[in-house]
């Protein structure tokens, strides 16, 4: 009467499980028509988005002169006067 | 040696820490027979550039040349402080100029050169202006080095209020200006008007010749833009009154066209310190080399109107070389950290 009873009873839940299983692949539940649309998270790209700059080699022809004597319009000589110590001071250098 | 050079449209200056070199930046092509152009004019000391069949007089002479033949052709290799695009011969003459000013570097040389700020009235880059810069002075052995024209001249400046303040390069091409907050350059932008522009517009309104009226603003011994002289000195009707008041009114426009495109460009930057005290403006550059350019520029100048509390307005000390020296510092402390 027992082992009848377990027996039974194994049966039925093979039965069930195959049905759970059956259902959950095959069958869809009808979708209902609403009027209000749920928003959808979306993951953003954490990535700013920006541009990358590029380095390239610049080939400039620089035109040198076939022939050319050139000297300056004016020459100051002496001591030239710059701020260089109080810059120098006030980068902390 | 650092060296310092400033590349402007009128004058392109070299400092170093004993010498300061200056020469115009204009030159005037000579017809003739190559060989024998060049002959004469070797034989008479007059510098020349000759490129592709051409003979080319370049810097004070071709200037004073313009002035003598009124017929002949002054050429500049820069326009509103850039490259003149329409000048197909001043790469070579650029060149030699720049050659003449620096010489060959020795050993590790470093050159701080300048270059403008962005034309904010001008579609213009200045990417090429500075390679084409870049390319010559390497060229000649020399560690190269960028630095804008505005902040250059608020190195020499700006230093006894911290590097704060408002630093006002004005060319004969180019205006530049920065707001610099303790040596960080916090707005910089050019406008493409500037002592050509000044000329070109006395020029067409008085009917002399543009070479002639720079000639003027440059070598005149009576002009002196303060309004107490301007208004007792200048016999009215002669040619050179016409062209000294005429010079009057466009330094008056253009300081106010700089004034006016500072405060509308401050009214769109987000970054612009408030400055806590107020701060000084410094001016430099040849275009202020003129007798009374304060009286002009305070004229113009409305507290009430400008966005920043300003303190006082000054004009550098030797404002013609002021860049060149900024430019000269800045390479002296890249040599002294290297």
């Amino acid at each position: 009467m027992v082992r009848e009873f377990i027996f039974c009873s194994l049966i039925l839940w093979q039965i069930g499980f195959i049905v759970y299983l059956l259902l959950n692949k095959f069958y869809q539940p009808k979708k209902l028509f609403t009027t209000q649309s749920s928003a959808v998270e979306v993951d953003l790209p954490k990535k700013k988005i920006e541009h990358v700059d590029i380095k390239m080699k610049k080939q400039i022809n620089t035109q040198k002169p076939t022939s050319a004597y050139v000297k300056s319009d004016e020459v100051i000589k002496g001591k030239v006067k710059t701020q260089k110590h109080k810059l120098k001071k006030l980068r902390g250098l | 040696m650092a060296k310092g050079l400033d590349c402007g449209t009128s004058f392109y200056i070299a400092a170093t820490k004993d010498t300061i070199k200056k020469q115009r930046n204009a030159f005037l092509t000579v017809d003739g027979e190559v060989a024998q152009v060049r002959r004469m004019l070797k034989r008479q000391g007059i510098p020349y550039v000759e490129k592709g069949g051409k003979v080319h007089i370049v810097g004070k002479h071709a200037f004073n040349y313009a002035q003598i033949f009124s017929a002949a052709k002054l050429r500049r290799p820069m326009r509103s402080g850039l490259l003149n695009p329409t000048e197909k011969d001043s790469l070579p003459v650029l060149n030699a100029i720049i050659g003449e000013l620096l010489g060959k570097a020795k050993e590790n040389e470093t050159c701080v050169y300048c270059v403008p700020a962005k034309p904010i009235d001008a579609n213009r880059e200045v990417l090429y202006h500075e390679d084409v810069l870049r390319t010559i002075i390497e060229q000649y052995g020399y560690e190269a080095k960028k630095i804008e024209e505005p902040v250059a001249l608020g190195y020499e400046g700006l230093v006894d209020s911290e590097l704060t303040g408002v630093a006002i390069s004005m060319g004969a091409g180019m205006c530049n200006i920065a707001v610099m907050y303790q040596g960080m350059t916090a707005l910089s932008f050019s406008v493409a008007r500037g002592g050509d522009w000044v000329d070109d517009n006395v020029s067409v309104d008085t009917g002399v010749s543009g070479a002639k009226v720079t000639y003027i603003k440059e070598s005149s011994k009576t002009l002196d833009l303060s309004k107490s002289v301007y208004q007792d000195i200048y016999e009215e009707g002669t040619d050179e009154a016409n062209v000294l008041i005429a010079i009057r009114s466009y330094y008056g426009a253009l300081v106010n066209y700089l004034l006016t495109n500072l405060r509308v460009q401050f009214e769109g930057v987000e970054n612009v310190p408030n400055f806590p005290k107020p701060v000084p403006i410094v001016i430099g550059g040849g275009t202020s080399l003129v007798k009374g350019f304060l009286d002009v520029f305070n004229e113009q100048f409305d507290q009430t109107e400008f966005p920043i509390p300003i303190s006082e307005i000054v004009l550098i000390e030797d404002a013609h070389t002021a860049v060149a020296r900024g430019c000269l510092s800045e390479g002296q402390l890249v040599e002294e950290e290297n």
